[in-house]
């Protein structure tokens, strides 16, 4: 098994006719994705990579058995399509789509916790498990199978790690990028909630970075997992009140630096890499 | 984006919350007309968006004409260059009873909006509620339902509000509710309102934040960007996201803030201080172009940077298409300091150009190409300080 998306997604685009909608579509088409169908309103019957495309999700999930939905939709148009996914009883729900305003995704997770749907995102690279399903747009053709799992708050860190974990011949139960913004969907907990659950995973990859408390929320849970955690949280020289491009990272008053979040994770006994080739070890010895 | 205390209070008076009466001094010519509109005493405060207004001298009391004149003088000659203060809030000065705080931010953790509330006013309250937690009420918000009238009363009573003014305290809860939503606030903030003896209130002082990604659904704010210093403000204009953090020797083009700010990390480690940071996720070809003009632009104008840094993984931006920004960025200019690349691709990213072309390419053009990221690291801060 692997967390949230696997051989059993059977995964909708919302957008698929758009530019970037298609060719993400083919990129993960090409990484073994099921994509059941394309929803793209006033598009409904024509075909996109021969994938079918309605005008609303209701009519793809009614066809198609549809239980999950990627979003390749412009930011001010994101809430509008996450409700009707939601509603529309999909339960996993990624918004790869940057500069969502933020009172939207708050409502789309009110919303979503009502539903009892999960959202990844915005902001997002998405996830993946490799050789099962891509959902997003993070390395798959690249990654092998394993056992590690791997929750992280930044994209790109995600995406590097992935990488230096490949070179290093390390393969990955699932590896999903929670968002960069102020606000997700999920937090590093929900997430280290399903790696402890899911047979593949035996240990686990958490990726944090300075601001919000998100990591050491995650450390009380940590304390009462089984599975071994290894952290990384990036940050610990930038300076406070300066704001590094995600709307998330920024230490304000003393809270959120790096150097909290280290210590609070090493007294949950997570094991803390200060950058990729020690990661990379600690995950080698652990395993 | 933060707003001035005058354009929070303008909203909060739109919106119906009650403010003293004011009138904003742009110049020394306009100090008696505001004088006799607003009547003596009067408050004056600089509109400026640091915070420590008041440690600062910036924030006065005038008792009347000539003492307002001073004082404004005072305050306007106070800053110079880039700090300058262009306007002065004269209010009226209220008296009160008692002072409470009010305000409505996110709970990033449980992702939705709180209201804090405090029955002291004025406070900082990040401090009060570090030092003294139980002085601090708060309730959530549930996004899709908003704020209840009946919810406010309990915590009015909290904060020691009783009689009729609890329910002038949960009519001004649920409107600052109003406003923090309608303007896509991440904070909303009255620090502090007055309650006076006639049971009357007034926002003393207002704080506002709105979330940069819902600016554009508030064409009414001006001044975007105001909280970006000049070359991040041009940066922007051209669709760049750049970040000053001068001073600093190695100048650095990476992508996405979590990443980089691993390799900034890394490069202190290795003893050198990144300059900046440029953003290399950009939607074209031209916009790359852009930001490595920029950066070599930087390392020509600002002496203390020694060379450069370029990073950028590929496993479906084309590597053809960076090499081509690169170059083009590179065809009318030299870059004054070397420049250190480590670029990698793969999948999707090498269907049109092969990795080994491109380091060909790259050494052509006088750049540093490595494999390992810790060693194009290391050698960039090793140039950086050799010269």
């Amino acid at each position: 098994m692997s967390i949230l998306v696997g051989k059993e997604t059977r995964l909708i685009v919302q957008g698929i006719t758009g530019n970037w909608g298609q060719r993400q579509t083919l990129n993960m088409l090409e990484n073994r994705t099921c994509i059941v169908a394309g929803v793209s309103p006033g598009r409904g019957g024509t075909e996109v990579l021969g994938i079918p495309v309605y005008d609303t999700v209701t009519e793809a999930v009614r066809y198609h058995q549809a239980n999950a939905s990627i979003l390749y939709i412009p930011a001010p148009a994101v809430k509008e399509a996450a409700f009707e996914a939601i509603e529309s009883g999909i339960k996993l729900v990624v918004i790869i789509t940057e500069y969502v305003p933020l009172h939207d995704t708050m409502k789309i997770i009110d919303l979503a916790t009502q539903l009892d749907a999960w959202v990844i995102g915005p902001n997002t690279p998405g996830i993946v498990s490799p050789g099962k399903a891509l959902v997003g747009f993070l390395p798959a053709a690249t990654v092998q199978p394993g056992g590690i799992g791997i929750v992280s708050r930044s994209g790109t860190l995600a995406i590097e790690t992935l990488r230096f974990l490949s070179e290093n011949s390390i393969g990955i139960a699932t590896c999903c990028g929670i968002g960069g913004d102020l606000v997700s969907g999920k937090s590093h907990i929900d997430y280290l909630k399903l790696f402890e659950k899911d047979e593949q995973t035996r240990v686990v990859v958490l990726l944090g970075e300075i601001g919000g408390n998100m990591e050491e929320a995650a450390s009380e849970y940590i304390q009462r997992m089984n599975k071994p955690v290894i952290s990384m949280i990036v940050g610990r020289t930038a300076p406070p009140g300066k704001r590094m491009g995600h709307a998330g990272a920024i230490i304000s008053q003393g809270s959120g630096s790096a150097v909290h979040k280290i210590e609070v994770l090493k007294r949950a006994g997570a094991k803390v890499a200060g950058d990729f080739w020690h990661l990379v070890k600690l995950v080698q010895e652990i395993q | 984006m933060l707003l001035y205390e005058y354009e929070g209070k303008r909203i909060f008076s739109q919106a119906g919350i009650p403010v003293p009466n004011f009138v904003l001094i742009k110049s020394l010519d306009e100090v008696q007309g505001g004088g006799e509109k607003i009547g003596y005493p009067v408050v004056l405060k600089a509109q400026v968006l640091r915070g420590g207004r008041g440690k600062a001298g910036l924030i006065q009391t005038a008792g009347d004409l000539s003492e307002a004149q001073s004082k404004i003088e005072a305050i306007f000659q106070s800053e110079q260059g880039e700090d300058r203060i262009e306007r002065i809030l004269m209010e009226q000065k209220i008296e009160g009873l008692q002072e409470v705080y009010l305000g409505v931010t996110i709970d990033r953790l449980a992702k939705r909006p709180i209201l804090v509330v405090c029955g002291e006013g004025g406070i900082d309250i990040e401090e009060v509620s570090a030092k003294s937690p139980e002085k601090i009420f708060s309730l959530h918000v549930r996004p899709l339902q908003g704020l209840r009238l009946y919810e406010t009363v309990d915590l009015a009573k909290k904060i020691g509000i009783r009689g009729k003014m609890i329910s002038t305290i949960g009519d001004i809860l649920v409107t600052l509710y109003r406003v923090f939503e309608a303007y896509d606030a991440e904070l909303t903030e009255i620090n502090p309102l007055m309650i006076t003896s006639d049971n009357r209130v007034y926002a003393l002082d207002s704080k506002m934040i709105i979330n940069d990604d819902a600016l554009y659904r508030h064409p009414d704010i001006g001044e975007r960007y105001r909280s970006l210093n000049p070359l991040e403000k041009e940066a922007k204009s051209m669709g760049l996201t750049y970040v000053d953090l001068q001073p600093g020797n190695v100048a650095l083009i990476s992508s996405g803030a979590g990443y980089t700010m691993m390799v900034l990390d890394l490069i202190r480690s290795f003893g050198g201080e990144p300059a900046n940071f440029m953003d290399s996720i950009v939607d074209s070809r031209e916009r790359m172009q852009k930001a490595v003009e920029f950066t070599i632009k930087r390392a020509k104008e600002d002496p203390q940077i020694r060379s450069i840094l370029m990073l950028k993984t590929m496993s479906y931006t084309p590597l053809d298409q960076m090499m081509g920004a690169i170059k083009d960025a590179m065809r009318g200019q030299q870059s004054p300091v070397p420049m250190v690349s480590c670029l990698r691709a793969t999948g999707n990213a090498i269907r049109n150009m092969t990795m080994e072309e491109a380091e060909r390419q790259l050494k052509e053009l006088g750049i540093r190409q490595y494999s390992s990221l810790r060693d194009a690291v290391k050698a960039a801060v090793d140039l950086a300080k050799e010269r």
